[in-house]
This record gives C-alpha cells, sequence and structure tokens, in this order.
C-alpha cells in the first residue's frame, strides 16, 4: 500500500477523502439523530474494509497481468547479471552460499536488492524509519559476509516489493532474478508467493530459494 | 477460463492487460503458446540487444485486446512481432489479422509449417516466414535479420 502522503496530489486527494468522510459524521454527531452518527460510522468502516478487502486479493490474486517484459542485456555477451531479493533471509548462511556460488562464476555482477518490510499502518503513518534501518543493517551484515573479491553490491528499497523490484530490472537489468524467501509466510518477512508474482511480470528466469534457519534451501 | 497450449498442454488462465513498454528500443514482442520456449527464445534476444514481451496469445476468438477496442499498446509500439502461435486455432488467425490491419508498419516474422493453406498464404503475403519447427538461435538470427534489413530500409518498410 502506498503512503497517501506520497505526492501532493495524493495527500490532496486523501484530505478530501478524509474531509467527506469526518464532516457528515461530525455533523451528524452534532446535530443529528444517534442512529445517523451509527449508520454513518459504520457505511464508512464498512467501505475502509472492502477497499483494503480488494487491495488484499488484487495484490494476491491478480486477475489482469502485464504482459511479462524484460530490457535487453547490458555488457559484453558473456557478462551474468543477477538481481537477488531478500530481507528476512539475508543473513541466512543458505543465502549468502548463494550469493557467493553465483558471483564466483566468471564475469557475474551481484545486485542484492533488499525492499523493507514495511506494513499497510506504518506507510499510512509515515513511520518507516525502523524498517528501513533493519533492512540497511541486514544488507550491510550480508554484504560484509561476502568476500570482498567478488562483484556483490546491494541496496535497500522503501517501496512496495514487486514496485521495488520492477525498478531494479530498470537499473540493474538483471538476467536472473533469485528471490529469497521463507517456505511459510513469517509474521515480518517477504511474501512465500513473491516469486510468482514476479515470474508473472518479467520475461526473465525466476528463481524461488527457499531459505529456513539453519536448515537448506529448495 | 483455462487457457490451451499449442501441444494442448492447459495453461493458468489469466486476463492480459497488454501496457506501454517499459525499456527502450529495439523492441520485439514474441508470441508463444509455451512458456519455457518463449523464456528460451526471449533470453536469446536479450543477449541480441533487444528488450522483449511474451504474449501466450488468446484462448479464443475475440480474447486478444488487439482484436477489441482496447488494441495492443506492446504490439503497436513494438519494432517487431515474432508470431509462434501455431494458426490450425481461428484465435491465432484472428490476432494475424488484426495484426496486419492495426500495426501495418510493424514487421512480422511468423513461425509457420510449410505447405499451408491459401488462406494462410494469404495472410502471410508480405510477412517474414520462419519455417516450423524453429530452434530459438533460428529465430534470433531472423530476428536479426529482418530488423538489420529494416534499418537499412528505412522506417515503415514490412
Amino acid at each position: 500500500m502506498r503512503s497517501p502522503f506520497h505526492s501532493e496530489p495524493e495527500a490532496f486527494h486523501f484530505v478530501l477523502l478524509l474531509a467527506a468522510v469526518v464532516v457528515p459524521i461530525a455533523l451528524a454527531a452534532a446535530f443529528g439523530p444517534t442512529w445517523l452518527t451509527l449508520t454513518l460510522v459504520a457505511v464508512a468502516v464498512a467501505a475502509l474494509a472492502l477497499r483494503r478487502l480488494q487491495l488484499h486479493r488484487a495484490t494476491r490474486h491478480p486477475l489482469e497481468l502485464e504482459l511479462k517484459s524484460a530490457p535487453a542485456h547490458v555488457g559484453p555477451p558473456e557478462q551474468r547479471r543477477i538481481l537477488f531479493v531478500a530481507n528476512d533471509t539475508l543473513n541466512e548462511e543458505t543465502f549468502i552460499r548463494e550469493v557467493e556460488a553465483l558471483a564466483s562464476a566468471p564475469n557475474a555482477h551481484v545486485f542484492i536488492l533488499a525492499p523493507a518490510l514495511i506494513s499497510a499502518g506504518a506507510r499510512l503513518t509515515g513511520d518507516i524509519d525502523h524498517a528501513l534501518d533493519q533492512a540497511r543493517a541486514r544488507l550491510e551484515e550480508a554484504l560484509g559476509r561476502i568476500p570482498s573479491e567478488l562483484d556483490a553490491t546491494g541496496e535497500i528499497s522503501d517501496a512496495d516489493p514487486l514496485k521495488a523490484i520492477e525498478d531494479a530490472v530498470a537499473t540493474f537489468m538483471p538476467d536472473q532474478i533469485i528471490v529469497s524467501t521463507r517456505c511459510e509466510q513469517p509474521a515480518r518477512g517477504l511474501d512465500p508467493q513473491l516469486a510468482d508474482l514476479v515470474r508473472r511480470r518479467f520475461a526473465l528466469p525466476v528463481v524461488r530459494l527457499t531459505v529456513e534457519s539453519a536448515v537448506g534451501a529448495s | 477460463m483455462a487457457a490451451q497450449g499449442r501441444q494442448g498442454a492447459p495453461q493458468t488462465a489469466v486476463n492480459i492487460t497488454p501496457q506501454p513498454w517499459r525499456w527502450d528500443r529495439p523492441r520485439v514482442l514474441v508470441e508463444h503458446p509455451d512458456e519455457a520456449a518463449s523464456l528460451t527464445i526471449a533470453s536469446g534476444l536479450r543477449y541480441a540487444g533487444y528488450a522483449v514481451a511474451i504474449c501466450s496469445g488468446p484462448l479464443d476468438v475475440g480474447q486478444c485486446p488487439l482484436c477489441g477496442s482496447d488494441g495492443c499498446a506492446t504490439a503497436h509500439d513494438a519494432d517487431l512481432v515474432v508470431s509462434c502461435l501455431g494458426f490450425e486455432r481461428e484465435a491465432a488467425r484472428e490476432v494475424m489479422r488484426a495484426l496486419r490491419t492495426r500495426c501495418p508498419d510493424v514487421p512480422l516474422l511468423i513461425e509457420a509449417p510449410p505447405g499451408t493453406d491459401s488462406d494462410l498464404r494469404d495472410l502471410f503475403a508480405g510477412c517474414h516466414v520462419l519455417p516450423a519447427p524453429a530452434t530459438p538461435e533460428q529465430v534470433v538470427a531472423a530476428v536479426q535479420e529482418v530488423l538489420g534489413k529494416r534499418t537499412e530500409e528505412g522506417p515503415g518498410v514490412a
């Protein structure tokens, strides 16, 4: 979910919408009967819940999909550019080993994207610093564990994971995407279905690296 | 809705909504019902310097946005369309007709078996035809040949 204060027009629309909801409720509370106030509050809550459900379904089960696409390969033909996407699994041994293995190949360039785990509520209030700090700390630790002679860099992102990957594809132009998640949805972690969503969007090989604490990958 | 591949393999049902290209030219749209094969072709094209988009084609007649009022931004803004949909189905022929009439400036490279019927021969007139079955390397080489020729001849020449 995007923050309603992401841009000036979005903030304006949000304030307008808020006024359209709050003003009738306030007027009803001040001058109208109690049942009218309660009805308006119930309608507002139901509309909010419906919209949230709609957004949730659209993210998890997109009914409409764009065509898969990908930018041209950049660099010499022998160069291989690999985009890793991870957050909660960044410092697992399995993930580090996988990065090392692929980055060790000749002419391999690795870029690790760490989308911050920002809840919908935090986005709404703009309270995203903790999630960004956490992603930054995990990424720095992971990059610190990768031998310096390997070509591996990384970046955090405050965008929604899919949007962050879209931006990374546009700038890094990978030849392969590896999405590292847990097997099942953790309380605070990337969605295990993220790899499937990425696979549907990009005309690139997409691998899901399933990482469990001190167990292994599939 | 369950799409059917050329080899009869069922595919996941989706409603395709073509978007404008996000990537720089040259751009190639690959229409292929088999996901693995289209990814292999896309990989070859990417390494040859082309941005790519992949479309698995419509399930049935009237389902391709190109044939409807919405149109297909991806096809319109492509530098070349590679069509490997298999033309035994009317849905694939309909897409081909729409490409010819709605995107007349976009060159078409068609993978088609030899010995096609007269309807198809008329439909393919003026297109670049690659005998089926073609390997991904042959498709990439044909794309390079067509787009190379097009550059030499100037824009708007199919």
